[in-house]
């Protein structure tokens, strides 16, 4: 499998001590860790804001030879509450942001349809940026990133300003994406009821990866998570549980199956 | 501290809300803040108003209000306080706190919340939401309230967090005699920690009263669109689809052991 990102013995502060990690290319895959871990710190490393002299590949060329045009064009990071620096409106900061692309009307127009569809901005699509509530601001800032069409995302912990609801339709339209055009996304989160769906979930706790793997293959670990500090999603903790008495044979996410099956 | 609001008119509707002393109280689906700003008396309409059984005037409010701390959703802390302590000396200042040792009471109420000496000189920018969050709670400590409400509490904290940030407010209850308000669109939460749930619904009270019983009444809640706590639903869903006779517990060790029991 070919890798997007790849992190050799990182050293940073006492936040990260040799701290190596590969990335697929063209998968949904999420980083989760309890808080102050070092995830907002990778993300900003990777956003080239924290310079390191350790070895970082992205797509196969070390980060320090990109030219700072060039790694913007390929790697966008969404921090919640990154300042955008404008009065405009929804429609303008997009319409800004893709003229700068220098793509054709009609690829423009295709691009902002989706978005505006996808991320629910239509609504709101007149309304200034300074009065926009968090989670609105933050999907302003995943449809800017998303516009101008990197080769990888890096979203940083979006999940405490969405409700249950919001957060799924997000990461749906994340699944969307990496599906359909050539682009890998990297979720960075302590829910990990959010990332059920990912492709590929790592766990980090003292700089170094402990678990990895099919996201609910690694919640079956709910001993280590919870030690860790992370919440097991509900239905995975109930499954494990009722599995350890032999009462069902494999994981199951709906309510209403469980139900059904131990009692048929 | 007790508030007891009868016939309390806030806009266009009539409203009771007990806040019983010495209590920890949910409010859930509160979206507006309504209710939030009338418990903390932020916003207060037309109405009686006890406190500790003494009916208050609304000249009186301010002094009442003093003995409420308020900590908010929003973790935002202005950009040009540089450091923990300018942050903590700010409320000293704005509330007009005479404090006879203002660096101990810092480090104490940082104490409490679990945050080390270190933390006093930190930058404010420097911060992780988890550490803001906390310090927004030792800061709302500092001037002795009797009343504490938190909005989304656990919101930015991790499983460990969580748990020590329970036992803490547990303790403040406990040994403090605080009343604790938790205000969550986290339902698990609210049925977890509260004794003592008050839901809203359009801005208007639909029930309050003891939190596991009133989250129980699943059909009640659903009708009106209040989001049940998964354990509950689960019991519900084996209740009343299989006939089970299964307790409700908030414990997933005695929801699997009812269920061994019963498979």
């Amino acid at each position: 499998m070919e890798n997007i990102i790849e992190i050799n013995n990182l050293n940073y502060k006492n936040i990260f001590s040799n701290f190596s990690i590969s990335l697929p290319k063209n998968k949904f895959i999420s980083i989760a860790g309890s808080n102050n871990c070092g995830k907002t710190t990778l993300v900003r490393i990777l956003d080239k804001e924290i310079e390191t002299s350790s070895e970082i590949l992205i797509n196969a060329k070390p980060i320090s030879q990109y030219k700072i045009t060039e790694y913007y064009k390929t790697v966008r990071t969404i921090i919640p509450k990154e300042y955008i620096n404008t009065f405009a409106t929804i429609e303008e900061e997009l319409n800004n942001n893709l003229d700068q692309l220098f793509i054709s009307k009609e690829e423009k127009n295709k691009r902002i349809k989706s978005i505006y569809k996808n991320l629910s901005l239509n609504r709101i699509k007149k309304d200034n940026i300074t009065e926009l509530s968090i989670e609105d601001f933050i999907r302003l800032q995943i449809a800017v990133a998303v516009s101008s069409m990197p080769k990888i995302l890096i979203i940083d912990d979006i999940s405490p300003y969405f409700s249950e609801e919001e957060i799924l339709e997000v990461i749906s339209y994340f699944k969307y994406l990496v599906s359909n055009y050539d682009l890998s996304i990297i979720l960075i989160t302590s829910r990990l009821d959010d990332v059920i769906t990912s492709d590929y979930l790592y766990i980090i706790h003292d700089s170094s990866i402990i678990l990895e793997g099919n996201p609910i293959d690694v919640m079956k670990k709910d001993n280590i998570l919870n030690r860790i500090g992370l919440k097991v999603p509900f239905m995975i903790d109930l499954s494990v549980k009722l599995q350890d008495y032999a009462l069902i044979d494999n994981i199951e996410l709906d309510i209403d199956r469980m139900v059904d099956k131990l009692w048929k | 501290m007790e508030i007891v609001m009868i016939n309390h008119k806030l806009e266009d509707e009539e409203l009771n809300l007990v806040i019983p002393h010495n209590k920890i109280i949910g409010l859930v689906n509160d979206k507006s803040n309504k209710i939030f700003d009338l418990i903390s008396l932020k916003k207060i309409g037309k109405g009686k108003i006890l406190i500790n059984n003494e009916k208050i005037v609304k000249e009186d409010i301010i002094i009442h209000r003093k003995r409420i701390s308020r900590v908010e959703d929003n973790i935002d802390i202005p950009r040009f306080i540089l450091t923990v302590e300018d942050f903590m000396n700010m409320e000293f200042k704005n509330n007009n706190l005479s404090i006879k040792n203002p660096d101990k009471k810092i480090r104490d109420s940082l104490k409490i919340v679990g945050l080390n000496d270190n933390y006093v000189t930190r930058t404010i920018t420097s911060l992780s939401n988890s550490e803001k969050k906390l310090i927004l709670i030792a800061k709302a400590l500092l001037s002795n309230p009797d009343t504490i409400i938190l909005e989304e509490p656990f919101k930015y904290l991790d499983l460990n967090q969580e748990k020590r940030l329970f036992m803490l407010l547990l303790k403040l209850k406990e040994q403090f005699n605080k009343t604790i308000v938790l205000k969550s669109g986290d339902t698990n939460s609210i049925y977890n920690y509260t004794t003592e749930v008050i839901i809203v619904k359009n801005d208007n009270i639909l029930m309050q009263g003891e939190t596991k019983e009133s989250f129980h009444r699943v059909d009640f809640l659903k009708r009106n669109g209040i989001k049940i706590p998964n354990c509950v639903k689960f019991t519900y869903l084996a209740k009343k689809e299989k006939d089970v006779k299964i307790e409700y517990h908030s414990d997933i060790r005695d929801i699997i052991k009812d269920i061994y029991k019963h498979v």
